[in-house]
Order: C-alpha cells, then structure tokens, then sequence
C-alpha cells in the first residue's frame, strides 16, 4: 500500500489521496493490521476476564454502601413501636442478626448464582421484578439516545462546516439551552402543550393505554414486543405512548451531544489529513465523511456514560409519564425501605455499566484501528 | 489555558472580561440579592398558606398565581435560592476541597495510593448517580445535611480525577524540578508551584458541577428527597404543580423549572467564561 511517497500522489491520485485523508486506510497504511476475527476473540476474552475483579468490588461497594448508609432496616419495618422482640425476630428473618462477614460472604454467593433475595414489599424474587421493569427503562433510554445522538451528529457536524455563521449560531444556543433544562420539568411542558392544548399525546400513563391493542408479553418492552410479534396495531398504539418521553430525553441529551460532536467535528476538519483531502481535491461528501469518521470517538465515550448515567436518571421522566421501568421501581423501594430491592438494582446497575464502558471500548477498536488495549 | 510559571502568578488572556463571565455572574449575583430583597418587599409570606386564594391564574396581585394551598408563587420561586444555593454550594465545595487534595496527595506522591483512590472513583461512577443520591439520602435521614453529604460525596471523584491528572503534569514541568533542585520545602512546592498550576481545570468544573448540583438536588426534591414543602424550593415547587399540568393550572411549575433553568445556565455559562478568560492569545 502507498503511504505518502511523492510518485503516486500525481499518478493515482485518487487512491492516495483517500489513503492519507481516511484515518482507518492511514492507520493500515503506516503498518497496523487489521483485526483479524482471532485478534477480537482473544481482546474480548481478555476484557471480559479483566472484568472480574471490577465485578467483585462492585458486588463489595453495593453491599457495604446499602449496609452502612441504610443503618438497620428491622428498625424501619417494624415501626415506631416495635418491641426488642419483634426486631429481633425481623433481623432473624432478614439475616441481619448474623455476623457482617457471613452477611458478606453470603450476599456475593448469591450475586454469584443471580440471586437478589426477595423484596420485602412485593414479596417476589428481585430479578424478577427487575427483569419486568428494566426492559420498559432500557426501551425508552435507547430509543432516546438513538434519536439524540442522530440529532446531535447532524446539527454539530453541521454547525462545524457552517463555523461562524448564523446557522452555527443558532445551534450553540440551542444545545447551551438543552444543557440547562431540568428533564421532568421539559417533560409537564410538553405534556402540558400536547396533552392538555393540543391533545396530541396521550394522558402520562405508562407504556401501554388501558383498553389499546397491547402486544404480546415478550421482553417487556412494548415497542420492541410489537415488533417482534408483527402486531402493527400495537406498534402505533406504544409508539404513541412512547413518542412524548421519549422527546423529553432527545431533546435534553442532544445538547451535549451537538456540542460535542461540533467540537470534535472542527479539530478533525482542521487536521492535516483532512487538509491534505482538501488539497487533492476530494469532494466535499468524501470530506464530510472522513470529518464524521474522525469525531466518532468522543462522541461514542460520552454516548456510554450517558447511558448508564440514565439508567438511574430517568427516574424522573418515569414518574412525570409512570412509566413504571425499573428506576421507577426503585425509588418507589427505597421509600418504603425495601432494601434487597435497592441493593439488587445497586448492583445490577452497576454491573451494567461495566458492561458498556467494554462495549465503548470495544467500538474504540473497530472505529480507530490505531487503538490497543 | 493560561500560561504556567514559577510561584503561580497567572497571566489572564485578553479576555478575563468576556460576555458570559459577565452575564453568568451578573445572574447568579441576581438570584442571590433577589432572594432576600423580594421577599421583603412582598406582602405575602413564602411558607403560610391561604387556602381561600388557592390556584390563582397569575394577576397583578399575584405575578406568578398561586397553588393549590394558596401559597404566592412569586415570593417562592424567588426565595428558593437561599436553599438552592446553599445547599448546592456547600455541597459541591466540599466535594470540591476534598477532592482536590486527594488529586493533590496521590497526583504527588504517585504510587499505590493513587492507584487505590483510582479505582474507587472508578467505582463510584459506575454506579447510577442519581438512585446512589436517593439512596443514600433516604437512608441515613431525610434532612438537609445529608443532602450536602451527598453531593460533596458524588463529587469527590470527578474533582479528584482532574486535579490528580493535571498535578501528574506540572509536577513533571521543569520549573517545578528547579524548585525542588533550590531545596523548597514540600509545603512549599505544593502550595506556591503545583496547587496554583493545577486548579484551572477545576474552577472551570466547579461551575458545570454547580450546575449539575442544582438540577441534582430538584431532581430529589421532586421525587419528595430532600427539601420537603413549605419549604421554597424550585424542584419541590415543580413537584407541587406536576399533576395541575394536565388539568391546565400551568403556571404552578412553570415559573420555578424557569428559575431554575435560569440558574443552571448561568452556572453553565460562568464556567464557559472563565474558560474563555483563561484562553491566552487567542482572538
């Protein structure tokens, strides 16, 4: 492959020109191989051993931050009026009268085989419960994502092209604004508008209205269930319950995202690659193009802390629309101490986060060759 | 980013007096002023509730309406950054010393103690921030206290990320190695050389983290977390108003999420000015 040798610049211009100005050809060009389906099984098994012990302190952060923040719960579930006796028996059901190194020993024995104890307010297992709420929350963040970061790629990349101009103008107050709405608050507005004025959205009630067409309990999640199951009428009966939380979302997050996919977006334009492109003569879309490939990174980063950052943050959007997902479910059982809830959601979540950042990590690979690790 | 020299005197670029340094100060300074001026000027009081003037439209008597129990929106909305404020500025200022003094000692002393406090803060930001605040705030006492305790605790690793990172640098930078050649105390090295030339980065989070703070402590707020009502404050506010939005009472949440977004935004807007302020050369 030709590098920047003077010979083949005039002679195949085309070809050299791309090999230079797209960062991927670039990187194989000055002698980085390509991940071969080998190099990924072995740097997936790495990581995902690597994941071990960041699992094992998670498990030991979720046990002694619910343990030590909470005090004792069998004082909050027996009551004001409690007698020695009926705590003591509360702690002898709960396990908590047992020393706090078998507590501890027990709880990651548990972790371990996927049991999260039972929640003392429905009573049921707690990967249970979670397992139907978190697919409505996991629905409704990723949709939202998607559509921001749509949204936040195309009016930052385009605000960059347009540096300078009214347009560009435009874009950065209305990203700088997005940054500094309350989510639930844009929320009652919304519903507000097009509930209550327009009657366009529907009454915040959750995933699926009473009486539509509700398709098929697979995952959960009403709008992925409606489309696995070709239910076309409870498609547009979810898609209608979803539209306006999900708008919320969008329009809050793709203001960071603008903003960081225009930044990114002028440095690549102002590198030497793309400068050299532009010097060839390559058209304009290929420039564009090369420009976006070489923003991906920053933009993926943040795309995976928001992500697990919203796990827990849409709690309020839930509660302005009861969506009922699992963050919803959560605070509902820290009101009420429900502490096995708390502590299995804790750990769940951030179990899941661990998840994403090697997702992240993973997609640093496959968009930047260059990337080790 | 300004230009670093020995015994930390700062060169500020052309442009410490930019627009929203000015506008962003000029606000939060308002917000703050006003919530003592207006609620001394008001005839109504912020906490006592009037329920035969319950869910006024806003009027000339009442700029903002009323809520349910009748309480003037106006007086409230502008008395909530006493809470607000506080609140959000002791907390995140806690986190904030804390914070940069353990980036100070494990950014100095490199080794296994920074390692560890790595590794922790990693393990912190794994977990939701927001079902970690609940949490930890229902759990050990609904009160304002723990709140603060909370925020400074959130807040801890991302200071100590940035602090810790910047020291690494400077403390390689060539000055600082004259200054130890010279023989200068430890003390002195840290305070007059390495601390001045490694908080730029953080007084220009302090405004974003003040910011997320705020939207922070309404957030729990709204969720009933925290500030319980009467107490002024904007999310409890916005919470009071939530289920009147479908029934068309708009203005109960409507002013304070305002309010509210105004002050976020003048904290978003104050940290984007002191970035620009410590700009050098440039334009």
């Amino acid at each position: 492959m030709g590098g920047l040798g003077g010979n083949d610049v005039g002679g195949r211009s085309g070809n050299s020109c791309v090999a230079v100005a797209e960062p991927r050809r670039y990187a194989y060009s000055r002698g980085t191989k390509a991940m071969t389906g080998r190099a990924w099984a072995l740097l997936i098994m790495r990581r995902v051993l690597f994941m071990i012990p960041i699992l094992f302190a998670i498990a030991t952060a979720t046990f002694f931050l619910t343990r030590f923040a909470g005090g004792d719960p069998a004082y909050q579930i027996a009551g004001t009026f409690a007698t020695e006796e009926s705590i003591a028996n509360i702690r002898a059901d709960l396990g908590t009268d047992r020393p706090l190194g078998v507590q501890y020993v027990d709880f990651l024995g548990d972790s371990i085989r996927g049991d999260l104890g039972t929640s003392l307010f429905t009573d049921r297992p707690v990967r249970s419960d979670l397992a139907d709420r978190l697919p409505a929350t996991l629905e409704l963040i990723t949709l939202s994502l998607v559509v921001a970061v749509v949204v936040g790629l195309a009016s930052g990349s385009y605000a960059a092209h347009r540096r300078g101009t009214a347009a560009d103008k435009a874009v950065r107050y209305g990203s700088f604004t997005a940054l500094s709405l309350p989510d639930f608050w844009l929320g009652l507005l919304l519903l507000f508008v097009f509930f209550f004025k327009l009657g366009w959205a529907p009454p915040p009630i959750g995933q699926i209205a009473p009486g539509a067409a509700a398709p098929r309990d697979v995952t959960g999640a009403a709008v992925v269930d409606a489309t696995i199951t070709l239910n076309w009428a409870a498609l547009k009966a979810s898609l209608h319950q979803i539209w306006l939380p999900l708008t919320t979302m969008a329009l809050i997050f793709s203001g960071p995202l603008t903003r960081l996919a225009r930044s990114a977006t002028i440095e690549a334009l102002g590198s030497d690659a793309i400068l050299f492109g532009r010097a060839c003569g390559l058209p304009r879309s290929t420039l564009w193009r090369y420009a976006a490939r070489a923003s991906l990174p920053p933009v993926v980063t943040f795309v995976g802390i928001l992500f697990s950052v919203l796990l827990g943050a849409s709690v309020l959007v839930e509660t302005v629309f009861s969506w009922g997902g699992a963050a919803q479910y959560v605070v509902n059982a820290i009101r009420v101490n429900d502490f096995p809830a708390v502590q299995g959601f804790v750990l769940v979540a951030g179990v899941f986060s661990v998840v994403i950042f090697l997702i992240v990590d993973l997609l640093y690979v496959a968009i930047d060759p260059r990337v080790r690790l | 980013m300004s230009r670093t020299e020995p015994g930390g005197r700062r060169h500020w670029g052309p442009n410490w007096l930019n627009p929203p340094l000015v506008i962003g100060l000029g606000l939060i300074a308002l917000l703050a002023i006003g919530s003592y001026v207006v609620p001394a000027l008001s005839q109504f009081d912020a906490e006592i509730a009037n329920p035969r003037e319950a869910l006024q439209p806003p009027s000339s008597r009442h700029p903002f309406g009323t809520d349910r129990s009748g309480l003037d929106i106006f007086v409230r909305v502008f008395q909530a950054p006493r809470i607000d404020l506080t609140i959000v500025v002791m907390g995140v200022g806690l986190g904030a010393v804390i914070g940069v003094v353990l980036g100070v000692v494990t950014g100095f002393s490199r080794g296994i103690p920074g390692e560890i406090s790595m590794r922790v803060a990693d393990i912190v930001q794994a977990f939701p921030l927001l079902i970690l605040a609940i949490a930890l705030v229902s759990l050990s006492g609904n009160n304002l206290t723990n709140v603060v305790y909370v925020l400074a605790f959130v807040n801890v690793p991302v200071f100590l990320r940035l602090t810790r990172s910047r020291v690494l640098t400077v403390r390689e930078q060539r000055f600082v190695q004259a200054s130890i050649a010279l023989g200068n105390s430890t003390p002195r090295l840290v305070f007059r050389h390495i601390l001045p030339n490694s908080l730029g980065p953080t007084i220009v989070q302090f405004g974003v983290s003040m910011g997320y703070g705020i939207l922070t402590l309404a957030g729990l707020a709204f969720l009933g977390v925290g500030v319980q009502v009467p107490t002024p404050e904007w999310g409890s506010m916005i919470l009071t108003g939530a289920s009147n939005m479908t029934t068309g009472q708009w203005w109960i949440s409507l002013f304070p999420g305002l309010a509210l977004s105004v002050a976020v935004f003048a904290f978003n807007l104050l940290s984007e000015g002191i970035e620009k302020a410590r700009e050098v050369g440039s334009k």
